[in-house]
């Protein structure tokens, strides 16, 4: 990816990302810079490569769907880096689901794709899925609010995925009473600070066999 | 028709719960059907916590809508043949 370098000028810059080549355009007090980033906006997308804990090759032992809630509450985009991480060092292949600033906030803090693997639609996944055009083996659903317990329930009613749900945010434990189908619940008041929901992860270790 | 944005469309409700859309629905119309979480209506995949309440008030068809940030929103969408497809399969 080649690198954006600001110039000095004290005007507001909007960068925007072009695969042709650099240019730069005024438009009032407003500088354009468009800058040759290479295909798919300079944003690599190489074939997700597991390794175990000894950093070894091998070979996936099952699937992961990551579908992510909106991105309002902190913890979501860290735990969501944490949990790819952990599933991929047990050989699991991590896909993430979710609207286009969920994903965005993953895809940009993670450019060169060193945790990120498949990132797809919240939207389309789910069609996928009761279309029967794909299925994962488990399936982790961040919920902080009651659309979170809509597409947990979805899930678990169109797919055939062990569904974990991450429940946290100021209200969590009101959350967790509106779980009334089967699935695994992982819940902490983590709002600004992902260490409680991260630790309740890890008592339930869900990249397990 | 595959965007809700590219439909004729009325909020019923808005940022309101999933339960209180099924509430809604079960309490002012007399015609509903209950389906499935992903049943696809205008091409849209439907999210919800099963069994999920369609309302049918002559052609307009009310349905939940959730969207990860806002909540669920009750639409209400006037379609002739969309209504008359989901009456069939109350049948």
């Amino acid at each position: 990816m080649q690198q954006v370098l600001l110039s000095g000028s004290p005007r507001v810059l909007f960068y925007h990302l072009h695969s042709r080549g650099t240019h730069r355009r005024r438009i009032g007090r407003v500088m354009h810079k468009i800058i040759a980033c290479g295909r798919n906006n300079g944003i690599s997308t190489k074939p997700q490569e597991l390794v175990n804990l000894s950093g070894e090759p091998t070979t996936p032992l099952g699937s992961a769907l990551l579908v992510l809630g909106c991105p309002q509450v902190p913890v979501q985009t860290s735990i969501a880096l944490y949990l790819i991480n952990r599933l991929k060092k047990s050989g699991i292949v991590p896909v993430v689901a979710g609207n286009k600033s969920a994903n965005a906030l993953l895809v940009i803090a993670d450019p060169d794709r060193h945790y990120l693997g498949e990132v797809m639609d919240l939207d389309r996944a789910v069609a996928m899925i009761t279309e029967k055009k794909r299925d994962f083996d488990r399936c982790f659903v961040f919920i902080h609010n009651d659309a979170g317990i809509s597409y947990a329930a979805t899930m678990g009613a169109i797919s055939k995925a062990k569904i974990f749900t991450l429940i946290y945010g100021e209200h969590f434990d009101e959350l967790v009473k509106q779980v009334d189908f089967p699935c695994t619940i992982i819940a902490a008041k983590a709002v600004h600070n992902p260490m409680p929901l991260k630790k309740a992860i890890d008592e339930v270790t869900p990249w397990a066999a | 028709m595959g965007c809700v944005e590219s439909m004729n469309y009325e909020i019923l409700m808005r940022d309101g719960s999933f339960k209180e859309c099924r509430d809604f629905i079960k309490q002012q119309y007399k015609e509903y059907i209950d389906v499935q979480p992903g049943f696809k209506i205008f091409d849209i995949h439907l999210i919800g916590v099963p069994p999920i309440a369609i309302g049918l008030d002559a052609d307009f068809i009310i349905f939940p809508y959730t969207k990860p940030c806002h909540g669920t929103f009750l639409l209400r969408v006037e379609d002739t043949a969309e209504a008359a497809r989901l009456r069939a399969l109350k049948k």
